[in-house]
């Protein structure tokens, strides 16, 4: 009996780390291939393998630890410009009703509006610094705008009841009910606005920037330096996950502290 | 008082025909009735969540919107409606919070320790029992000493046996505060046990069907259950509920009518939260 059950033990031990385990060789075997694809060149010369691309992460450190330091502000306040147009495009209609056709039809043009064809547009009009923020905020506006929207639709009537059978006015049940409902939808919108503002403030910095990780990728691909186009991507990419991540946390911390 | 929805494509449903009836100060009353007879919704008339179609509703000289506005009305509802992210000290301190007036700790102290919660202030309602969650509920509901309580059904979703504690609390609760009462419930023994008269309602459309006033003798018990008076009464009253059909609507299944009247509702409190 004792020898089962010792050789239960692992077993069982084994099942509670699979999960992981099989994360981390998934996310090898990826990289493997990378690699072995990259080496042999299986997707031609402008597919580099993963360690040409970390060398160039170490060999180009100087040039993007300033492209970083250059573009993470545009995202913070491209981020912050578009989910405050968001949240206030979605409280809107709460404060003054009347207002509810103006907000959604708002949204619905500026999301309609090709980034592509904009960006030149504003930096006519805004130059060249300004624009990389506000391209940033519209790429993120929109998720935010409707998840909060969405949101503060999710509360539940018998607490308006409630709200209406104490003498509340619409501004106190906004505060006391529909907002903290509305926590864990505006967390939601702001996991999916974080990635948008990290994209649009790379795309941003292709009209003409001097300096940030998209100027990089521009100057990468003209140049044909594979390796450090790849390397200002992938730092793209890290850096909207940690953001994805950080947000995703905090909408799982309102998910269990408002519903 | 008259109350109607409409269903669409021109017709409409009366879930409430001349209704009429009348509480005295400091009474309570029961309002008895097969589902779908339209007794909440008469109860949220009075708690002007909803407007009558036609009549009035008139306490003590005021309408129910004024009552509201005085902040003298008290509700609980089946569903307790406490704010999830809330403790039960600060869902109870939320009528003084709308009411802008500053909360009296001794009276939300003294609620706790009426409904039994001492020890539990600060729980959220998910760490509590559906029966301590319409307790806080009720403590909520006579936070600022209201004129007028409505009850609807509020342990319309518990078990029998946490339910006739329920019930004996209630009474106890209400003794000490003989506020006037309005309970809507299809519990026929819930009804007769806490009541100084119950009101029957016929079918969609409800109407007055039978008045009966409750003579047992206050505090009742658990004895007063098991007396044979009680009995009768409450096989009488059963007798008259049980000739009524459920919520029934022409040409349209039982169901169906309970859709309509639903969506009727919702369509209406949208408007009122808006």
């Amino acid at each position: 009996m004792s020898t089962s059950a010792a050789a239960l033990a692992p077993v069982e031990k084994a099942e509670g780390s699979t999960p992981w385990a099989m994360r981390a060789l998934g996310a090898g075997l990826c990289l493997a291939l990378w690699e072995i694809s990259g080496r042999l060149g299986w997707f031609g010369a402008t597919w580099p393998a993963f360690s040409e691309v970390l060398r160039a992460l170490v060999d180009e450190r100087d040039l993007l630890a300033r492209s970083v330091r250059a573009s993470l502000p545009t995202m913070i306040k491209g981020f912050c410009l578009g989910v405050s147009t968001g949240l206030f495009l979605a409280l809107l209609p709460q404060v003054v009703p009347v207002l509810r056709g103006v907000s959604t039809r708002f949204a619905t043009v500026v999301n309609a509006l090709p980034l592509v064809v904009l960006a030149p547009v504003l930096v006519t009009i805004l130059g060249r610094d300004t624009v990389q923020v506000v391209v940033s905020g519209l790429a993120c506006f929109l998720p935010m705008f409707i998840a909060t929207s969405a949101g503060l639709t999710a509360t539940r009537p018998s607490h308006l009841d409630v709200m209406s059978c104490l003498g509340s006015t619409r501004l106190s049940a906004l505060f006391r009910v529909r907002l903290p409902a509305a926590l864990p939808g505006i967390a939601d919108g702001l996991r999916l606005a974080a990635p948008a503002a990290v994209l649009g403030a790379i795309f941003g910095e292709w009209f003409g920037a001097e300096k940030g990780l998209g100027a990089v990728l521009v100057t990468g691909m003209q140049n044909f330096r594979i390796g450090l186009l790849w390397a200002a991507a992938l730092l793209s990419t890290l850096i909207s996950i940690v953001a994805l991540l950080g947000f995703t946390a905090l909408g799982r911390w309102a998910q269990r502290r408002f519903s | 008082m008259t109350l109607r929805y409409p269903l669409g494509k021109g017709r409409e449903l009366t879930a409430v025909e001349d209704f009429d009836m009348q509480i005295g100060r400091g009474e309570f009353v029961a309002l008895l009735g097969p589902s779908g007879c339209g007794k909440s919704s008469m109860l949220r008339v009075l708690a002007s969540l909803e407007a009558p179609s036609s009549g009035t509703v008139n306490i003590d000289g005021r309408s129910p919107r004024e009552l509201v506005s005085a902040r003298k009305l008290g509700v609980a509802f089946q569903d307790h409606a406490l704010l999830p992210w809330l403790d039960v000290q600060h869902n109870i301190e939320l009528p003084f919070k709308v009411a802008h007036r500053p909360v009296d700790q001794g009276r939300i102290a003294e609620l706790i320790k009426l409904v039994g919660l001492e020890g539990f202030e600060g729980a959220r309602p998910r760490q509590l029992s559906g029966g301590m969650r319409q307790r806080v509920s009720i403590a909520r509901s006579l936070a600022l000493d209201p004129e007028v309580l409505l009850l609807d059904e509020p342990f319309g979703a518990l078990d029998a046996v946490p339910r006739r504690r329920l019930n004996l609390e209630l009474q106890r609760i209400w003794t000490e505060n003989a506020v006037t009462t309005l309970l809507v419930t299809h519990d026929v023994n819930e009804a007769v046990f806490l009541a100084d008269r119950v009101i029957v309602m016929t079918g969609r459309p409800g109407r007055v069907k039978m008045v009966r006033t409750i003579e047992f003798e206050r505090p009742r018990s658990a004895s007063t259950a098991r007396d044979p008076a009680f009995h009768d009464l409450v096989d009488e009253l059963t007798g008259a509920l049980e000739d009524e059909p459920d919520g029934e609507l022409d040409g349209l299944e039982p169901d169906a009518g309970e859709d309509a009247l639903a969506a009727a509702s919702a369509a209406l409190r949208a408007t009122v939260a808006s």
